[in-house]
C-alpha cells in the first residue's frame, strides 16, 4: 500500500479543498508536516483513517463535528453542506481511490452525527470501476485491527502493547501474517461442515447418532451465545478502564494531586508488570502438570517392583545372568565347571537342568535390569518435579507478595487524595474508583464466561467422541460417522497447525523487535515479546525486568511497529517469490506518525529521529515547531521527499504571529484571520 | 516443538488431503462471495474422501 495523495474538503479544521501529495522516493521515504498544537495535525492523521474506516481516535474531541466550523456557520438554514476526506494509493499493481463524504441539509446550530456514504474505486491502465462492496476491499487490504501499527501517535504508543491489549496485538498480528484464514476454518467452515454431515442422518438413521448430534448443536449454540457474552463484557471493561484513564488525566492535570497521581502511575506499571509475571508463572506450573503430574502417582509404586523383584532373586526365581549355550556345553561334556562329574539322574546334573531352564529367560532378566534402570529415573524425575512446583509455587507467592505491598501503596495513596482538601480531586478520586470497582467487576465475569466456554468445549468434545465410537448398524449412519470423524480430524490438525504458526510468528516478531530496538536504544536493555506477545523490556546487565522509562517506552513501541512493518514486508516478498507457498499474509504499508517523539529529551529524539526513515518504505511524520529543531531536522529533512507547513489562521489579534524556519527560510507558521482555520502550504525542499 | 511436519505425519491419508483442499479453498477467500459455497465444497471434498 503506498500513499499517492490526500484531499480535504471542509473536513474539521481545515476549510474549503485542501491537498497533500504524498509519493515518496526510495531513498527519501519520509513526508514532514508541521504544524502547531491545535493546527490540525491529530485531525490529519485522523483523515487517513476515517476516509479508510470511518472511524477517529479515542483523544479526537466533538467527532460528531466533522464539517469544518466555518463552512458550518456560513450555511444558512435548510441550506445543503458537506465535507470530505479522499485517500488516493496504490495497491499490488492497482490504484485506488476511497472518498468518505458526509452531507446534510442544515436544520439546526450545532452539528449532529451523520452517517458518512463510502466509494471505491479501482483501476488499472486506465480502466476504472467501482468496488461493490468498498469497505470489505478496504479491510482485505489494510484490516483495521492493524490500523494501530500503521496510523498512530507517538505519545500513545505504550498503550499499543500494555495491560489488556495484548490479545488485541496477538489477533492483529496473526492477520496481518494471514494466519485468519486457518482461524476461519476452525471457528467457522470445519464446525458447519461437520454438522452438515451429520444432519445427513435423517430420521430413518441411527437414533444413537441423532440424539448426539442435537446434543452437539445444542451445546454449540451455547457456546456462541457464552462467547457473544464474552465479547461484550471486554468491550464493557474497555470502556470502563477508559473512563478511570480519563479521571488518572485529569487528576494528573490537577496540581494538588498531580504528584500523588504520577506516583500512582509508577506503582500501576509496576502492577503490570507484576501480573504479566504471575501469568507467565502460573501457565509454567500449568504446563508442567500437563506434561510430567502422572510421576507424582508412580511414588511407591517403583519401589514395589523393586523390592518384589529383589525378593524374587533372593527366592532364586529371577533368571541369573549365565547364558544357555554355555550350561548346554557343561550338561554334554558330563562335567561340572566345578568338576564334579553330571551322571544322567544325578542330582547335581538336575539342578544344572534347573538353571538351564532359567537361563532360558534371560531376556526377562535384561527387561528386569531395564526397568531397574527407569525406576531409579522415576526416582529422579518425581523429585525434579517438585522442585520446579516448588519453585514455581514459591515465585507466584513472592510475585503476590509484591502485588499486594503495591496494593497497599495505592491504597494509601488514593486515602491521601480523598484527603486533598479540593473538591475537584474528590469528586475525581470518587469517580475514578468507581469506574474501577465497574472495571473488577467485568473483568472478574469475564474470566468466569472463559472458564464456561472451557468447560463447554470439553462437553463438545466428549460428545464428539461418543459420535465417532457409537456402534451403528446401518451402512449410511456408518459413511456418515467416517465423514463427520474426518472433518473432525481435520479440524484438531488446523488447531494444532495454528498454534506453531501462532508461535513462529512470535519468534520471528521476537527477533525482529530486538534487531530494531537494539539499532535505536544504546542502553544495555533487550526488548522481548512474551508467549502472551506481551512486550517487555529487559535489563541484561541486572538480568531483570526494566522499569521503563517514558523515553524507552516509546522507543519499545517504535521497535515493535518497525518490526511489525519488516516482517510484514520479508512475509510479502517472499510470497511474490513463491506464490503456491500454503500461507498467505504480508504487504507493504505505509506509517503514518503524529508526534514522534512525545516529550522525549533531545538525545533521545536524535536516536529516533535517525531511526525513522528506516522504519518502512513510506512514513508520514506530523511534528510541532518545538520538535523540530537542531539535529532532528538535519536527520528527518535529509530523508524527506516533500515538507508541508499546516499554517494556522487566527482570530485572536493578541497572539502574535509566527513563523517557521525550515533550510534557512522563514515561512508563515501562525497568522491572523477573519476566521480560524488552517491551510496545508508546501515548502520547498 | 511441534512442526508442521509432525503435525501431517500424524493424519490419515484422508486427512492430509482434506487439510490441504481446506486450506487451498480458504486462501482462494471463497466466503467472501458466497459464505456457504465454501461449507459445501469442504462437504463435497469430505464425501468424496470418505465413500
Amino acid at each position: 500500500m503506498k500513499l499517492l495523495k490526500l484531499t480535504l474538503d471542509n473536513f474539521r479544521v481545515f476549510y474549503g479543498t485542501q491537498q497533500l501529495d504524498l509519493e515518496v522516493t526510495p531513498d527519501k521515504p519520509a513526508i514532514l508536516i508541521f504544524g502547531m498544537n491545535g493546527a490540525g495535525k491529530t485531525t490529519l492523521l485522523n483523515a487517513f483513517t476515517w476516509a479508510l474506516y470511518g472511524a477517529f481516535s479515542d483523544d479526537v474531541e466533538h467527532q460528531e463535528r466533522v464539517i469544518n466550523d466555518h463552512a458550518w456557520t456560513q450555511t444558512p438554514f435548510g441550506g445543503g453542506v458537506s465535507a470530505s476526506v479522499k485517500v488516493e494509493f496504490e495497491h499490488e499493481g492497482l490504484l485506488f481511490t476511497v472518498l468518505r463524504t458526509v452531507t446534510t441539509t442544515k436544520n439546526a446550530e450545532e452539528q449532529v452525527a451523520l452517517a458518512p456514504k463510502l466509494i471505491v474505486t479501482e483501476s488499472e491502465r486506465g480502466a476504472s470501476t467501482t468496488v461493490t462492496n468498498g469497505q470489505d476491499r478496504i479491510q482485505k487490504i489494510l484490516p483495521e485491527g492493524l490500523r494501530q501499527f500503521f496510523f498512530f501517535n507517538g505519545e500513545r504508543m505504550e498503550r499499543m502493547f500494555t495491560g489488556d491489549r495484548t490479545d488485541e496485538v496477538k489477533q492483529a498480528i496473526k492477520t496481518l501474517m494471514g494466519l485468519e484464514e486457518i482461524e476461519r476454518a476452525i471457528a467457522t467452515h470445519l464446525p458447519s461442515a461437520s454438522r452438515k454431515l451429520s444432519r445427513q442422518i435423517g430420521s430413518s438413521g441411527d437414533g444413537r447418532l441423532q440424539a448426539l448430534m442435537v446434543e452437539q448443536e445444542r451445546l454449540e449454540q451455547h457456546k456462541l451465545d457464552v462467547h457473544k457474552q464474552l465479547l461484550q463484557l471486554s468491550e464493557t471493561a474497555g470502556g470502563y478502564e477508559r473512563e478511570v484513564e480519563a479521571a488518572n488525566q485529569a487528576l494528573l492535570a490537577n496540581g494538588k494531586a498531580a504528584p500523588l497521581q504520577r506516583q500512582r502511575a509508577k506503582l500501576k506499571v509496576r502492577l503490570d508488570e507484576l501480573v504479566t509475571k504471575r501469568a507467565e508463572r502460573q501457565e509454567k506450573k500449568r504446563e508442567l502438570l500437563a506434561r510430567s503430574s502422572f510421576l507424582a502417582f508412580t511414588g511407591g509404586i517403583d519401589n514395589q517392583v523393586l523390592d518384589l523383584a529383589e525378593g524374587m532373586r533372593k527366592r532364586r526365581e529371577l533368571p541369573a545372568g549365565i547364558q544357555r549355550d554355555y550350561i548346554d556345553g557343561l550338561l554334554e561334556d558330563g562335567l561340572c565347571m566345578c568338576g564334579r562329574d553330571l551322571p544322567e539322574g544325578s542330582q547335581a546334573r538336575m539342578a544344572l537342568e534347573e538353571r538351564r531352564y532359567n537361563a532360558g529367560l534371560a531376556d526377562v532378566e535384561t527387561r528386569w535390569m531395564y526397568l531397574r534402570g527407569k525406576a531409579a529415573d522415576l526416582t529422579l524425575a518425581r523429585a525434579d518435579l517438585l522442585a520446579k512446583l516448588r519453585e514455581c509455587v514459591a515465585d507466584v507467592e513472592e510475585i503476590e507478595s509484591s502485588i499486594r505491598q503495591i496494593d497497599a501503596e495505592e491504597s494509601d495513596i488514593a486515602r491521601e487524595l480523598e484527603g486533598v482538601d479540593v473538591m475537584d480531586v474528590q469528586r475525581l478520586e470518587e469517580r475514578r474508583k468507581e469506574f474501577d470497582r465497574k472495571r473488577l467487576d467485568a473483568l472478574q465475569q469475564h474470566r468466569e464466561a472463559q472458564s464456561q466456554l472451557a468447560e463447554l468445549d470439553e462437553q463438545i468434545e466428549k460428545v464428539k467422541r461418543q459420535f465417532h465410537s457409537a456402534r451403528v448398524q446401518d451402512e449410511e449412519s456408518k459413511r456418515i460417522q467416517r465423514q463427520v470423524a474426518l472433518v473432525d480430524e481435520v479440524l484438531s490438525a488446523f488447531q494444532r497447525i495454528l498454534a506453531v504458526k501462532t508461535e513462529e510468528v512470535r519468534q520471528q516478531l521476537d527477533q525482529k523487535v530486538k534487531s530494531v530496538f537494539g539499532r535505536i536504544c544504546i542502553k544495555p536493555f533487550t526488548p522481548n515479546l512474551t508467549p502472551a506477545f506481551a512486550l517487555e523490556l529487559v535489563n541484561h546487565s541486572a538480568g531483570v525486568a526494566a522499569a521503563r522509562s517514558t523515553g524507552e517506552n516509546q522507543i519499545l513501541g517504535l521497535s515493535f511497529v518497525g518490526a511489525v512493518s519488516e516482517l510484514a514486508k520479508e512475509t510479502h516478498d517472499r510470497k511474490q517469490k513463491t506464490p503456491d507457498a500454503v500461507l498467505g499474509g504480508g504487504g507493504v504499508y505505509p506509517v503514518v506518525m503524529d508526534a514522534p517523539f512525545g516529550n522525549l529529551d533531545v538525545a533521545y529524539q536524535n536516536d529516533i529521529a535517525e531511526s525513522l526513515p528506516k522504519l518502512t518504505s513510506q512514513i508520514v511524520t506530523l511534528l510541532s515547531k518545538s520538535q523540530s529543531r537542531g539535529m532532528v531536522l538535519d536527520h528527518l529533512g535529509g530523508a524527506a521527499s516533500r515538507m508541508y507547513v499546516l499554517r494556522s489562521y487566527i482570530t485572536n489579534t493578541d497572539a502574535d504571529e509566527d513563523t517557521i524556519t525550515i533550510n534557512g527560510r522563514a515561512y508563515p507558521y501562525v497568522s491572523h484571520g477573519e476566521f480560524n482555520h488552517t491551510v496545508l502550504e508546501e515548502v520547498t525542499v | 516443538t511441534e512442526s508442521l511436519k509432525d503435525i501431517m505425519d500424524d493424519l490419515s491419508p484422508e486427512a492430509r488431503k482434506l487439510v490441504a483442499k481446506v486450506w487451498q479453498l480458504e486462501r482462494e477467500h471463497l466466503h467472501v462471495k458466497n459464505p456457504t459455497l465454501l461449507t459445501d465444497e469442504i462437504v463435497r471434498a469430505t464425501k468424496e474422501l470418505a465413500k
